[in-house]
């Protein structure tokens, strides 16, 4: 498991994941989508629910991985970055829009599974957020200090 | 100039919604054309306020890292947690626009 996270750590860094928390981030979610396609598709065996979620999480882990590349880069600039971002936010909808809407009309997809794919970012987001929060409050003492 | 936008888009809801109970088919048919309206409005909303949550919080890192390029660490890995919740948001939005357009809970 250390190998494998190594490994993707060093491939996030050379395509340019450059700070640590982001690609920390980034590879969170990257073993968070497949480990949960694999184990959601194994469970409902390869069922189009299971199928849905696979596409849900490859879908969004994309958008994730274009938003934090983008996101590294635009934080330096200082002219012109909330244009670029914009341009960006939306070009990254319309493909999204496109392929959900491909999958969704014409593929037949379950609508749920989709929807809990495309949730794993979240999961993942809140997941890092509430670590960051314990990690910075103090560990509760037996009530002597005070 | 509002004004006259606000007039524009309420005649074109009202036209809409005239021509879909003009309809024989009654109540089933009247769904049709105000769930494509209520799509394009509610993707156009999301999409707009999703846009400008996401300027408004790039224009406040950039602020932050010029006034403390120390913390440029730590707010651009913030800066990605809020614009992945914004777009999380533009995403649920459109599948559920995608919802009322193809899958038709509403009827045909």
């Amino acid at each position: 498991m250390t190998t494998l996270v190594q490994k993707i750590d060093a491939v996030l860094y050379r395509r340019g994941f450059a700070l640590a928390d982001a690609r920390k981030l980034m590879r969170n979610q990257i073993l968070l989508a497949a480990c949960g396609s694999a184990l959601v598709c194994l469970a409902t065996g390869f069922s189009p629910w299971g199928l849905s979620f696979a596409a849900g999480t490859l879908i969004i882990t994309m958008n994730f991985w274009w938003l934090s590349k983008a996101a590294q880069e635009l934080v330096k600039v200082q002219n012109g970055a909330v244009f670029t971002l914009l341009t960006l936010f939306y070009g990254r909808l319309v493909l999204t829009g496109v392929a959900i809407a491909a999958l969704v009309a014409w593929l037949g997809a379950s609508v749920f599974g989709l929807l809990a794919g495309l949730s794993t970012v979240v999961v993942n987001a809140t997941l890092w957020g509430v670590l960051q929060i314990r990690h910075k409050v103090p560990a509760t003492g037996n009530g002597k200090e005070a | 100039m509002r004004k006259s936008l606000l007039m524009t888009l309420a005649m074109v809801l009202v036209a809409s919604a005239a021509y879909a109970s003009d309809a024989p088919a009654a109540a089933g048919a009247a769904v049709g054309p105000v769930a494509a309206w209520a799509t394009a409005i509610g993707m156009a909303v999301a999409a707009g306020l999703c846009g400008l949550g996401q300027g408004m919080g790039l224009k406040a890192a950039c602020e932050g890292t010029a006034r403390n390029p120390e913390a440029g660490g730590k707010l651009t890995v913030t800066l990605i947690l809020g614009l992945a919740f914004i777009e999380s948001l533009a995403i649920y939005a459109l599948v559920v626009n995608l919802i009322l357009l193809f899958v038709k809970p509403l009827g045909a």
